[in-house]
């Protein structure tokens, strides 16, 4: 390997790379379903590189002209900043998905607890980091959430200690507030990084839980044992994959930044630049909108029958409390403490050790509801920012999920129920399963829709509502046939591979089975030997795409040219992503040897047509 | 067993291709860092032409200049404080400071030789650009200005300081009179010195650059004075000397008291 063979020989052997204290994972974990978390953290390495960038232009003293600055004069300042905005956009939905995946397949079970909860409160920190980013902008969406903030706190923490919370953060005004907000924003993604590096320090003690389908859906197992046959090393398999996973959303990310840039004036939920100054003609038309990810509460904030028009007093003998009138208290406990609530405490409420949903129907009801409302209220919000929604209009939007949900949980439960016992029938049973919770998807919609039209009729908004409701009902639905539906591929595997070995039998059986294992090894180092030629060509592709990406990207306008600037960017980090999972694929041939056809090639498939979109994309921009 | 066999397998091509993807993107990604972040440089065209003003806004008249006293303005940029002397003997009578051909980089004028009796006279040595020290201006011919960051490693006032003439440095070889009938500015950070009377010329190491010099015009009826343009070395710590934000038609011309006052800022 010549001289820079035994370079890296010397890096990997004082490194000690092949024997990193990190957990090792089967070869086949490297999906999407297992990495949801990655597209979190990759969304988070973004926001920390481009947030540290923007730093050397945002002044505080100017907030929306210097943001506008960096947009407008300095070069790739257009890309950074709506990136970051994406990013964050980004960072929230997945987290989202991070938690409902996980919270459907019950990762959060023992041993995993203390994950979980530091999972749900770095999903806190995070929306508070975004929302102290949005403030600083400057614009009117900025100042708006300044107000807004203020009042929240205010009507959250009563008056004494919501002014001494509100001046502590937002300063008592002027360049102060932006300096604060700053100082604040910075300090919160700092601490964010802390939970991270906890998350992962807690994860890397026991481990990913192990895949449902390989411990039938039972949370008794709940640890993939380090002397399995089928784990790979984490370096460099798992570091391979990483960079896969982080180039790839990364590219992803700023292809839809460019696509977004390119498109003109945007809606302001999703526009990537900064909206209209506040002491602008334009401010007034612009809707007194939150960004998407805090609409769920400020929908709820208009549920004016929550609102606490007089203090209360609680009497307890000997202390005395007084909860001050406050419009905010209400909505604030109902939609974000409440659930926070349930989620922190759900490990310890759901101790059982099944983790299939519909072996645990309420905790599967109250996280299908959690899901619907969050849609519904922010698709509402969207569609009705300030509208005052009285008791009536409530329950007649929120009460049909609850039934809905309910009583199709209860019956695909008894269905999967019936299944398990009789195994011949079981692929019946799913067949069965999927057409009903297509069925339950379908009624949620069509019954919504009649209920809601026959009182309001012709009340458009509504309707709409409705058909959100019946599209996460959908949603759900399609989630359970794909995941729950399929057939466990690794079962008897892996019950063999982490039944302790107890009775004299077995231990023969163990024998057999290494020796089995070595021949398959042996036959795996064959395989490693023959990488397919359309790798090695998808790569050399890949690597053309970078090389032209470049000289592209360093002749052309970064401040004209901004979207094909951003679709280069994105072309670069795709193609190196590509290349990436070219060598991670590459890598598992002794596991798992190239079969080729669709599946093999549908990651590619997906990057190449990412690539020419972005070139579109570059080509439009550079013709106009 | 025998010699060297190279095989290139497919194994190696895929790991060329990931170092080479790695190589062109960290590659690729360096001009569009390194573009965003290098500072935007406004440079400007032409020197402003700025009337010196006294702190209370009138004009500075040229005969109001006391002799031998040192005076700060900022030109041709907000943030590049100049010396502003009207040069005289131990006496304070003003002199006149004569045209000079300067060069650009030179040796100290005074060395250890000095002390001992060396050389005194300005070398230009070969291959190096010179410029026109213009000489001084006023009824006397005796106004000189310079800029005020030293050219060695960029200290300032009061770091570097004008001594008049008779008055002694903190230089710890200390001779008598080094510069010629002006005094000195004398730098404290490492011991440099430049000789007012000959253009801010280095007269002791370890700096090897004269301080630029502050083209001044002077209106003979008026007797008002006008800062118009910069010559000599680049200002100290600028990319170029129009590089930044240009002071306006008007400069404030501050005394040493005055300076010290106002804490420095302008
Ligand atoms: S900075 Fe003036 S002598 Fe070094």
């Amino acid at each position: 390997m010549g001289v820079i063979g035994r370079i890296l020989g010397w890096f990997y052997h004082r490194l000690n790379l092949e024997h990193l204290p990190l957990y090792r994972v089967p070869y086949n974990y490297f999906n999407l379903d297992h990495w949801i978390g990655a597209i979190v953290a990759a969304a988070f390495m973004w926001l920390a590189i481009t947030g540290l960038l923007l730093l050397v232009y945002y002044s505080p003293s100017a907030p929306y002209e210097s943001s506008l600055r960096i947009v407008n004069e300095i070069p790739f300042g257009k890309i950074l900043l709506s990136s970051h905005l994406y990013a964050a956009h980004l960072m929230i939905f997945s987290a989202y998905i991070h938690l409902f995946r996980n919270y459907f397949v019950a990762s959060y079970k023992k041993p995993r607890e203390l994950l979980w909860i530091i999972g749900i409160l770095a999903g806190l920190l995070t929306l508070n980091t975004a929302f102290l980013g949005y403030a600083l902008v400057g614009d009117i969406v900025s100042a708006d959430a300044i107000n807004v903030g203020k009042g929240v706190v205010a009507g959250i923490f009563g008056p004494e200690l919501g002014t001494f919370i509100n001046n502590l953060v937002f300063g008592t005004g002027g360049e102060e507030t932006y300096t604060r907000l700053l100082a604040f924003h910075i300090i919160s993604a700092a601490l964010l990084g802390l939970m991270f590096m906890a998350h992962m320090a807690v994860f890397e003690a026991h481990g990913p839980p192990p895949d449902v389908k390989e411990v039938r859906w039972k949370a008794s197992i709940n640890i993939i044992r380090q002397d399995r046959k089928d784990l790979v090393n984490w370096f460099p398999h798992n570091f391979i994959f990483i960079i896969y996973m982080t180039t790839a959303v990364w590219g992803i990310l700023l292809f839809l930044v460019s696509l977004a840039l390119s498109a003109g004036k945007l809606h302001p939920l999703i526009s990537p630049v900064p909206g209209p100054s506040p002491v602008s003609p334009e401010a007034a038309e612009h809707p007194p909108y939150p960004p998407w990810f805090f609409l769920f509460m400020y929908k709820v904030a208009d549920f004016v029958f929550l609102t606490l028009d007089k203090p209360i007093v609680i009497d307890l003998l000997i202390l005395k409390l007084t909860i001050p009138e406050s419009p905010i208290l209400l909505p604030f406990i109902l939609s974000v403490a409440l659930p926070v609530l349930y989620l922190v405490l759900l490990p310890f409420i759901d101790t059982s050790i099944e983790r299939h949903p519909l072996k645990r129907p309420v905790i599967t009801i109250i996280g299908a509801l959690l899901i619907t409302y969050l849609i519904q209220t922010t698709v509402w919000g969207a569609l009705t920012p300030g509208q005052h929604v009285s008791l009536e209009l409530a329950t007649i939007l929120m009460v049909p999920p609850i039934v809905i949900i309910a009583l199709g949980v209860a019956i695909l439960s008894k269905i999967h129920a019936r299944s398990l016992n009789n195994e011949i029938s079981a692929g019946r049973a799913f067949v069965s399963l999927g057409i009903g919770s297509i069925m339950l998807a379908a009624t949620g919609f069509f019954i919504t829709i009649s209920v809601v039209r026959s009182i309001f009729s012709g009340a458009t908004v509504e309707d709409l509502i409705a058909g959100g409701l019946g599209f996460a009902g959908l949603l759900l639905g399609m989630y359970i046939i794909i995941n729950f539906g399929s057939k466990s591929k690794h079962t008897e595997g892996f019950v063999k591979a982490n039944m302790p070995e107890s009775n004299d039998p077995v231990q023969e059986k163990k024998v057999q089975e290494t020796e089995k294992v070595s021949a398959v090894l042996k036959e795996a180092r064959k395989a490693e030997e023959e990488i397919p030629l359309s790798l090695l060509i998808m790569g050399t592709i890949y690597l053309v795409i970078i090389l032209a990406s470049g000289f592209l990207l360093a002749n052309i306008d970064p401040i004209e040219k901004a979207v094909a600037v951003g679709a280069l960017m994105s072309s670069l980090l795709i193609s190196l992503g590509g290349i990436a999972h070219i060598v991670h694929r590459t890598l598992l041939l002794p596991y798992d040897p190239y079969k080729g056809g669709w599946k093999e090639y549908k990651v590619h498939a997906l990057l190449y047509f990412i690539v020419f979109l972005n070139y579109i994309l570059v080509s439009i921009n550079l013709l106009a | 067993m025998g010699g060297v066999r190279f095989k290139f397998t497919r194994r190696d091509f895929i790991r060329f291709l990931l170092a080479a993807g790695v190589a062109g993107v960290a590659g690729s990604y360096v001009v569009p860092t390194t573009t965003y972040l290098s500072p935007r440089v406004t440079q400007a065209e032409e020197y402003p032409r700025s009337l010196l003003v006294k702190s209370n806004g009138e004009p500075l008249k040229a005969s109001e200049l006391q002799v031998n006293k040192l005076y700060l303005f900022p030109y041709p940029l907000k943030d590049t404080m100049n010396f502003l002397i009207n040069l005289g003997d131990e006496n304070d009578n003003p002199v006149e400071i004569p045209e000079l051909e300067l060069p650009l980089v030179m040796e100290p004028i005074v060395d250890i030789s000095y002390i001992m009796g060396g050389s005194k006279e300005i070398e230009i040595p070969e291959n190096v650009q010179t410029y026109k020290f213009p000489g001084g201006v006023g009824p006397n011919k005796s106004i000189v200005a310079f800029n005020g960051i030293c050219q060695h490693l960029g200290c300032i006032y009061p770091q570097l300081q004008y001594t008049r003439p008779g008055e002694k440095t903190s230089l710890p070889t200390n001779p008598p009179e080094i510069g010629e009938n002006g005094g000195v500015i004398f730098c404290r950070c490492h011991g440099s010195a430049y000789d007012p009377y000959r253009g801010a010329a280095v007269l002791l190491e370890p700096v090897l650059k004269p301080l630029p010099a502050i083209v001044l015009e002077w209106d003979q009826e008026t007797d008002q004075l006008y800062a118009v343009g910069v010559v000599g070395p680049v200002i100290f710590g600028k990319q170029c000397n129009l590089c930044g934000e240009l002071v306006g038609d008007k400069v404030t011309v501050l005394s040493e008291d005055e300076y010290k006052q106002q804490g420095g800022a302008i």
